[in-house]
């Protein structure tokens, strides 16, 4: 690609050259041609060093010490990413810039390189030249945002030569696939849920304070017939001249069972903002301050059609199968259709530029001349659109008609774009999916599929588990009727439901001074501020309506949430009714 | 192997980092060539003409800070400035040292600049609209952070990697093409009594030639570099070559048949 540098000094030297022969201005003519054979030689350069040199560049890139293709990283945990520009035979390239491609799910630490952020230099960015074998390395710190997965693609490179006259655009595939589990924090646990006084209990006991066939002694009562003679205590009786029975503890575990709501409504958003973040690092946490007490924990993931269940199970190899079942559901793989709009003609284009350069090459991939369009600006998108239509073909191995297809079925051309833009590690946000208005058909199947996976689980339990439902209810205060149905049939089985939300703007609904709202000046903060008091007014309904229930309702970014479970964990281990009422 | 990511002086931010002695001794031996380049070139001006001639040079260099239109006025300036000065030659062009060594002098000219400004700020991309390419100069000359060129797509360089022996590189490229050039202006001279066979004035044959001379000699140049290149495309670049190629002969066709298709399916959908 020519600059506008080297267009004008071509102009110039033109001119210069075909005025001085005319003129016979020997010095005139001598100068602009001479100006004209050096940019001429450059461009020879150029295009050697571009097409011949650039080539035999290799990249590796070294995350957390390790070249390996996959691996396993954690959200919001350091990752330290190292790259290597590795020349295979001895090149000159004297000035490019390399920017390692950063998926969307992947935040850059800029921490310890302030100078450079303030004047808006990025950390996966350098300049520097290669001559000979040596190779160029940088490093940059990063944090994965969202679980799911994460796909480092390769390395973008700008070539440019010493007198900005030529500027070319390739990439170097490096691929590096990782899964990005949610990471789990520990819990602070209100009331202890172990015995404190003697040794911790064999791995799957527990105490519960109901008359069982434990080793803890619970209570003394009068004898009834039929009690066992060895139950009798006898010193108590002797003291108090009639017969005394010992009523031991029963030493069972409490099972938790975690359902996940992975659908569309949840999984819409930037990577880290969504509320299915929010649900699966809370999960996380949960499962793990459950097993830390060796609880057996359960899993439902449900999305807008189909319920998964996992076994409830205990120790860390159910653990980190649980983390595994989360991200791989966390992972967008199957989005809705989207419509065909320019914006996402524009966002699939810059990236395909940065991605692919080489084949959206002119010389390679042509475009058939055509008369219509005529006007410029159109021309300019149908060239594109067939460029990229090209570019599909080859990437999804396409059929050969679909080129043409493509240019002109705007749907199958939306469709292939949200599949190139997710493939590129594109979240769910505009313009990759539109969000529907209330998404009331997704509400429905939700709903449906939750109400069947809690129906089918209460009539496989047994008595006193604990149910957790992370799931989205904020925009839907009125559950429907069956899924009260279905938290009325576990209540009366005698098991605990606790319901977290997640909140979109990551902060708790909490009261919101209205007063407040005279003040804001922008009209951004005060739409933002509308839709807080809404989503306020939505979750005190919420509360109401399934306190009513006899259910508790927390939301995710409160740091309480896990609290309440684990509160209500104990609740359901003591047989209680309430934190202070009696059993 | 070079750690490149410690050392990343910033010339285009008012709040950047100190340069590092190598990217300032770049940048500084750049416009030094730069200004003695036009001491060079000024002195094949008669001296009232000097003095102007390096006034305008001088107010040119003050200007580089408007980065892309620069370097061609300063080529501007001294192509008029060559144009006014020197006497047309009936005699056609004779290889004089002196006039190669003013073209070397205007090439180091345009060579240092284009350097200089290459170092402290970026190339731009091609195909800016006018309206952008106003608002970058402007960002240009008041020395906006790289942050501010983004929206444009235009890239600044952050880092002077030069080594010094790109500063010997530029001495040969400023006497390789005045030589070239020299040799093909000898070996095409101006004769002013050749037969007058096109009805053409002979400057005017004499241009004609020399421009199908340098045609021909960047075609070959283009297609030799193709031949290389194209022996060297990847799989997927074949792929779509021969995909895009096909189509050219029988787009019409299938545009018609999609077209059509579409249509039928969205009347069936009504």
């Amino acid at each position: 690609m020519i600059t506008n540098r080297a267009q004008w000094l071509i102009l110039l030297g033109v001119a210069g050259s075909v005025v001085g022969t005319l003129t016979n201005k020997g010095l005139l003519a001598h100068a602009s041609l001479a100006v004209l054979a050096w940019i001429f030689g450059e461009w020879l350069l150029f295009r050697l060093r571009v097409e011949l040199q650039l080539r035999h560049l290799r990249c590796v890139r070294t995350v957390n010490g390790s070249t390996n293709d996959s691996g396993t990283l954690w959200t919001g945990r350091r990752v330290n990413v190292s790259v290597e520009i590795i020349p295979e035979r001895s090149v000159r390239i004297p000035f490019l810039r390399l920017r390692d491609w950063q998926p969307e799910n992947l935040t850059i630490d800029r921490g310890d390189q302030l100078d450079l952020n303030e004047s808006g230099g990025s950390p996966n960015e350098i300049d520097a030249s290669i001559s000979g074998e040596g190779s160029v390395e940088f490093a940059y710190v990063a944090r994965p945002k969202g679980a799911g997965g994460l796909q480092f693609r390769g390395v973008s490179v700008c070539v440019f030569d010493l007198q900005g006259l030529f500027i070319a655009k390739r990439f170097i595939p490096a691929r590096q696939s990782f899964r990005v589990l949610p990471t789990s924090s520990a819990v602070d646990v209100t009331a202890p849920t172990v015995k404190r006084v003697n040794v911790l209990p064999p791995p799957g006991i527990h105490r519960l304070q109901r008359a069982g066939m434990g080793s803890e002694l619970l209570e003394l009562r009068e004898y009834v017939p039929g009690d066992p003679p060895k139950a009798i205590a006898w010193k108590v009786s002797a003291r108090r001249d009639q017969l005394m029975t010992r009523e031991y503890e029963s030493e069972v575990p409490v099972r938790t069972t975690l359902f996940v709501d992975c659908s569309f409504g949840t999984k819409h958003g930037e990577f880290g903002k969504r509320p299915l973040d929010q649900i699966v690092g809370l999960a996380g946490s949960i499962a793990r301050s459950a097993m830390s007490v060796r609880d057996p924990v359960g899993l439902v993931v449900c999305d807008d059609a189909t319920a998964q269940h996992m076994a409830s199970g205990a120790g860390d190899r159910h653990f980190f199968q649980m983390l595994d079942r989360l991200a791989e559901n966390s992972v967008n793989t199957s989005p809705p259709p989207v419509r065909f709009t320019q914006q996402l003609m524009d966002e699939v284009w810059r990236v395909c530029e940065e991605m692919h350069p080489d084949l959206l090459v002119p010389k390679i991939n042509q475009v058939p001349f055509t008369w219509f369009p005529i006007r410029r600006g159109k021309r300019l998108e149908r060239f594109r659109r067939t460029r990229l239509a090209a570019v599909f073909t080859e990437l999804y191995s396409l059929p050969v008609d679909q080129p043409q297809n493509l240019i002109f079925d705007n749907a199958r051309m939306a469709e292939v774009c949200q599949r190139f833009l997710i493939d590129a590690g594109y979240g769910w946000t505009w313009p990759v999916v539109d969000r529907r208005p209330n998404e009331l058909q997704d509400w429905h199947g939700k709903f449906e599929v939750l109400c069947d996976a809690l129906t089918r689980v209460v009539a496989r339990s047994h008595d006193h588990e604990l149910f957790v439902l992370l799931v989205d209810l904020l925009d839907h205060p009125d559950p429907p009727g069956r899924l009260a149905d279905a938290i009325r049939l576990a209540r009366a089985r005698h098991h605990r439901i606790v319901v977290i939300c997640p909140c979109p703007d990551d902060c708790r609904p909490s009261s919101l001074n209205v007063t407040d709202l005279g003040s804001q000046q922008s009209f951004s903060r005060l739409l933002s501020q509308a839709e807080r008091a809404r989503r306020i007014s939505s979750a005190e309904k919420l509360q109401r309506t399934l306190r009513r229930l006899g259910v508790p309702v927390a939301f995710a970014s409160d740091g309480r949430a896990a609290q309440l479970v684990l509160a209500e964990a104990e609740l359901a281990r003591n047989g209680r009714s309430s934190r202070i009422g009696s059993r | 192997m070079q750690q490149a990511n410690d050392r990343r002086p910033r010339f285009d931010s008012p709040k950047s980092v100190a340069p590092s002695n190598d990217a300032l001794a770049a940048s500084t031996a750049y416009i030094i060539f730069a200004g003695l380049s036009a001491l060079f070139v000024s002195l094949w001006f008669s001296p009232n003409d000097s003095i102007i001639t390096i006034m305008v040079a001088v107010f040119l260099m003050m200007t580089l800070g408007f980065r892309f239109w620069s370097v061609a006025l300063i080529f501007l300036m001294v192509q008029v400035g060559l144009f006014l000065v020197e006497p047309g030659s009936v005699g056609g062009y004779s290889y004089s040292p002196g006039s190669s060594l003013a073209a070397i002098g205007v090439l180091a000219l345009l060579i240092s600049c284009c350097r200089y400004l290459t170092l402290t700020s970026s190339p731009a991309p091609y195909r800016l609209s006018n309206r952008s390419s106003v608002q970058v100069a402007y960002f240009h000359a008041t020395r906006e952070p790289r942050k501010a060129f983004a929206p444009f797509g235009v890239l600044s360089r952050d880092d002077s990697t030069v080594g010094p022996a790109e500063l010997f590189t530029m001495l040969a490229r400023t006497v390789l093409p005045v030589m070239a050039i020299s040799v093909m202006l000898t070996l095409v001279p101006l004769d002013p009594d050749m037969p007058n066979t096109a009805r053409l004035i002979p400057p005017a044959v004499r241009t004609i030639t020399l421009g199908i001379i340098l045609l021909a000699i960047c075609v070959l140049a283009n297609s030799l570099l193709s031949i290389l290149v194209w022996r060297r495309l990847s799989p997927s670049e074949a792929r779509i070559f021969a995909r895009s190629e096909l189509s050219k002969w029988i787009h019409r066709e299938v545009s018609r048949v999609s077209r059509r298709r579409i249509r039928f399916r969205n009347s069936r959908r009504h």
